[in-house]
């Protein structure tokens, strides 16, 4: 049984609005052209192997150093390059990071495969011999193999059925190991990798490449949130309870704004109390920034959760971001739709205020289980009386044919759904049953956008 | 699940498409860029000349310097035959080299013995063993 800890972003396939579907398209586009790349390295840079073998050996070359970039890939996919999240999105993100790490896998189990049959062939030896060969005679094969090992109980931890049984703490230590196991696995691959082994030039650009790999992830993933939080101040300012278990967590600090976080966006939170310091939660503005602090909305659903309700004023905060995708860009100028589901409310909160639309063209649909769980009533009244939007609360689950957000009941609630743009957030069932619906009433995937979180 | 398998199904008819390439075109010889690419032929004098020209009895010739290591033979000439060249030094930089080297050492005695100089073709794929070997041959044939 997993513990429910805190809202918290999921892959879920991401549908793009105009401005973002060139981005996949630009990000799709770079991946093949690196590729290329590799593979035309692999060609000319060293000679095909001779002899028995030799056609496996020389496969399996390819095969790993499409495996080096595919490792570097994931790396710059997850140290939150703001231009990569603003532009891809969080669920884009994740969801090419789940796609990869099992390709990932594929490659590197499929090039040690065929190195060690090939080499097998060529030195005339059986396959475990050859593998024993290879352990005991390379520099560094020991290294690689633990890194490999290291590399599928990642992935293995990965798989829904056992990251449902994982603590989330857990999973996410393990996730750590990745780090270690593409340093490990480096090595092997510029003293024994015949296309580095031989050629400084190469070398050294696979290296600088590695090294640089490494050292965004330490400037992205831990130096710039400690600096932006040191630079800035960044303490809590209050803590209030919206309802009995949602509460809101004012940020405050210097110069706030030069973060520059878009509507929509989120940060990546670090409470520095005792007991909440360990862990960094992913949770969304729940205003519109641009004034002298943040606000985040939280649900309690877990220790870690109850804990953030008992903060004490003053407490240090580290912010990595912004992130995410569910930002409004300019340039539109028809009808916007916000669909949110619980908790989701809190990035549409700030998008309702500000994302650009049609007059008197905007809508906020909101259901949530319980009246008591309705979070900012007031606020999004207020909005809609200044903006001439309208809201819906929605209250009740699904089974409810008054609530189901079913293409019909869509389509009763915002009649010009077909020209609108839409943004969607909530638990990963719910932003499912609406992209279907959507889809089902043919609205375009490119002017949808949903990001889901798990409760 | 479904655009993994479609990934992975693609990467590979790719890799087997890109190497079956390389293989088929059997690319010359490859040198790193940059470097003079060598004459597949080392000048010698023509082999009829050379023919039967030697001595017998057995050479250990000098030994060559490649790139990846050094290459030394030793040669046994009977009745003015070459009957065998014995590979003493073969780059040995790791496994590879020496899996690399062997067969194409094989390929290059039997050239030699058929050729009776050391003016064969060398053995693509391992050019730089082949260059040091044949090098080494000659400076031993010329001892004879």
């Amino acid at each position: 049984m997993a513990i429910a800890a805190d809202p918290r972003r999921l892959p879920s396939r991401a549908t793009l609005p105009e401005a973002f579907s060139g981005a996949a398209a630009g990000m799709a586009t770079i991946m093949v052209a690196g590729a290329a790349l590799v593979t035309g390295t692999w060609w000319r840079a060293a000679p095909p192997p001779f002899g028995p073998g030799a056609t496996l050996t020389d496969a399996g070359r390819l095969t790993g150093l499409l495996a080096g970039y595919v490792a570097l890939l994931q790396v710059m996919l997850r140290i939150r390059l703001p231009v990569v999240e603003r532009r891809l999105g969080t669920d884009s993100i994740n969801e090419t990071h789940r796609l990869l790490g099992g390709y990932l896998i594929v490659l590197i189990v499929g090039h040690a495969t065929l190195i060690t049959a090939g080499y097998a062939l060529a030195a005339r030896s059986s396959v475990p011999r050859e593998l024993t060969t290879l352990v005991a005679s390379y520099p560094y094969i020991l290294w690689a193999m633990i890194a490999a090992s290291l590399l599928i109980g990642v992935a293995v931890s990965s798989l829904p059925v056992i990251r449902r049984r994982l603590l989330y703490e857990a999973w996410h230590g393990l996730h750590l190991l990745v780090y270690a196991a593409l340093a490990l696995a480096f090595f092997h691959q510029v003293t024994v990798g015949e296309h580095f082994r031989h050629q400084a030039v190469l070398r050294a650009a696979w290296t600088v490449l590695f090294a640089g790999a490494g050292a965004a992830v330490v400037v992205f993933r831990f130096l710039r949130p400690w600096y932006l939080s040191i630079r800035h101040r960044l303490v809590v300012g209050s803590v209030v309870h919206e309802t009995p278990n949602i509460i809101s967590i004012r940020i405050t600090g210097r110069n706030i704004h030069r973060l520059h976080p878009r509507p929509g966006q989120y940060f990546r939170w670090r409470f520095l109390a005792p007991g909440a310091w360990y862990l960094a939660h992913p949770y969304s503005l729940s205003e519109e920034p641009g004034g002298r602090s943040f606000r985040i909305t939280v649900r309690i659903t877990g220790r870690h959760t109850a804990k953030l309700a008992q903060l004490p004023v003053g407490t240090r905060v580290i912010a990595e971001g912004p992130c995410g995708g569910l930002i409004a860009g300019a340039g539109w100028a028809g009808p916007v739709i916000l669909i949110a589901g619980g908790i989701g409310i809190t990035p549409l909160r700030a998008l309702f205020a500000t994302a650009p639309c049609a007059e008197n063209a905007i809508t906020l649909i909101y259901r949530a289980h319980d009246p008591a769980d309705i979070v900012f009533r007031a606020e999004l009244e207020r909005i809609a009386v200044q903006r001439s939007g309208t809201v819906h609360f929605l209250i009740g689950g699904r089974d409810n044919p008054r609530n189901d957000l079913s293409p019909a009941h869509l389509t009763r609630l915002c009649p010009d759904l077909s020209r609108s743009r839409v943004f969607v957030c909530g638990p990963p069932g719910y932003a499912q049953t609406i992209r279907a619906s959507l889809a089902a009433l043919g609205v375009a995937r490119s002017r949808v956008r949903s990001e889901s979180f798990r409760m | 699940m479904r655009r993994l398998l479609l990934l992975v199904s693609g990467t590979a008819v790719a890799i087997v498409m890109v190497v079956a390439i390389r293989t088929h075109a059997n690319p010359p010889v490859h040198h790193p860029a940059g470097r003079p690419s060598p004459t597949v032929r080392v000048a010698l004098p023509s082999p009829s000349a050379t023919r039967h020209a030697y001595h017998s009895g057995v050479a250990t010739g000098a030994v060559a310097r490649t790139d990846y290591g050094a290459v030394q033979v030793r040669v046994t000439v009977v009745r003015g035959r070459i009957v065998k060249v014995a590979a003493l030094r073969l780059p040995h930089g790791n496994q590879m080299d020496v899996q690399l080297s062997k067969p194409a050492v094989r390929v290059l005695e039997r050239r030699v013995i058929s050729a009776q100089s050391a003016n064969v073709d060398m053995v693509s794929g391992a050019t730089y063993t082949s260059k040091g070997y044949l090098r080494s041959l000659q400076s031993a044939l010329d001892r004879l």
